[in-house]
């Protein structure tokens, strides 16, 4: 009879259906209960390892830094529709009511963004590229000047929320704090490339409306 | 959008068929790196990676074989092409293992062994997996798990056929090693 250990040394073989003759395998198997019990074994890690299923998700944080990269290296070409109508998540929009308070400061800011932003997109076909990008650069300055102002009013604001309320405004300037902080990165690694520059302004001015529903969610 | 459109729609840079085609695959692909290299941080990173040079790549895809298994392959590759890079402690795939730094159990050969009764649970495996030497859990998941055979994986991890089928053979010795100690230490707790 052949030894335990030269069978085992086949069974791999032999459960793969790889072993050019297994009739001594076999045979072994119908005489010794060790090997059999070993061979049940190794099948069963087998088929259950082939059943394995890919059931685990990458975080969010992968796709974003996905698409920044995209953005950066060129390789998408910009659509008919805009940037956040494709990539910034539904469930973030929220539907706050029309502001009744807060209204002046809000169209105050808005005015001086919108500003900087209708100052980009209105200019002329001859411009020059430096042009351009002092252009782009000041929007963004707009921007983050209005930002800056409304994140004070809208903090002071949070804290006269119902907590829960307040929460989840918090959850989506964090979200809309990660995606600013994407394009960043996205115009810092190709500051020579206007698509990137064009989603970090779209970014600032997601991040303005959202901070604006803030400050006017006397209504909520 | 169906997954041949996609295809094409990101030949031609168009947004929406990236952001398709990496829903479609992202778990299988996260799913490999992370059995793989048996971190999160490390999986979503090379999840990144493996994306990115599919990206870059698309316009050479020439439909002779599944888009999934090119894709499959391609991430393998990246995952090894890392695995190389940083020299992670692993066991040499070229060299026979002495059995200490195998560690494998001596088989009692004539007395009745344990034996895991076909109870190989799904969690308890993959937990398994992650305790194999990172050499053998390699060829494990690329042969029993992805379902290559020895002359590809061979060809991936530069070794000869002789050494996947070894390697693969004290992997599942080891593993079954590992599923009956925690299978005893289960049963002694609940006894």
């Amino acid at each position: 009879m052949v030894s335990c250990n030269q069978i085992e040394d086949q069974l791999s073989e032999w459960i793969d259906g790889t072993l050019s003759s297994d009739h001594l395998v076999q045979s072994h198997l119908r005489e010794c209960l060790s090997c059999k019990r070993l061979a049940e074994d190794l099948k069963s890690i087998r088929s259950s390892a082939a059943a394995l299923e890919a059931d685990e998700e990458p975080s969010a944080a992968v796709w974003a830094k996905i698409q920044s990269q995209l953005v950066s290296e060129g390789l998408i070409r910009e659509g008919r529709t805009g940037f956040w109508e494709r990539w910034f998540p539904h469930n973030f929009r929220l539907n706050l009511r029309p502001a009744l308070a807060g209204g002046l400061i809000s169209l105050f800011l808005v005015g001086v963004t919108w500003f900087g932003y209708n100052r980009l997109t209105d200019r002329p076909a001859e411009m020059t590229e430096s042009a351009l990008y002092v252009e782009l650069k000041k929007a963004e300055e707009h921007y983050q000047q209005a930002i800056r102002a409304l994140t004070d009013v809208s903090q002071r604001k949070l804290q006269s929320l119902d907590p829960s309320v307040a929460q989840m405004l918090n959850d989506n300037l964090a979200t809309m704090d990660y995606y600013v902080s994407v394009c960043q990165e996205a115009v810092q690694q190709t500051p020579d490339n206007p698509m990137v520059h064009q989603y970090l302004l779209a970014a600032y001015q997601k991040k303005v409306e959202l901070l604006q529903n803030i400050v006017n969610s006397d209504s909520l | 959008m169906t997954e041949a459109e996609a295809i094409k729609a990101c030949t031609d840079g168009d947004a929406e068929a990236f952001e398709a085609l990496y829903s479609l695959h992202k778990k299988r692909v996260y799913s490999l790196c992370l059995r793989m290299v048996g971190n999160t941080a490390d999986a979503e990173d090379l999840t990144q990676e493996a994306f990115m040079q599919l990206f870059r790549k698309i316009g050479t895809f020439r439909g002779e074989s599944a888009f999934s298994t090119w894709l499959h392959r391609l991430t393998v590759n990246v995952v090894l092409m890392r695995i190389r890079k940083r020299g992670l402690n692993q066991v040499s795939l070229d060299e026979e293992p002495s059995d200490d730094s195998l560690d494998l159990p001596k088989r009692e050969y004539g007395e009745a062994d344990l034996n895991l009764m076909g109870t190989v649970d799904r969690v308890t495996l993959a937990r398994a997996i992650k305790e194999l030497p990172k050499g053998y859990r390699t060829i494990f998941l690329l042969h029993d798990v992805e379902g290559y055979e020895h002359n590809e994986i061979a060809e991936m991890i530069q070794c000869s056929i002789g050494n996947s089928k070894s390697q693969l053979h004290k992997a599942r010795m080891k593993l079954r090693d590992l599923l009956l100690s925690k299978k005893n230490r289960f049963e002694k707790k609940t006894t």
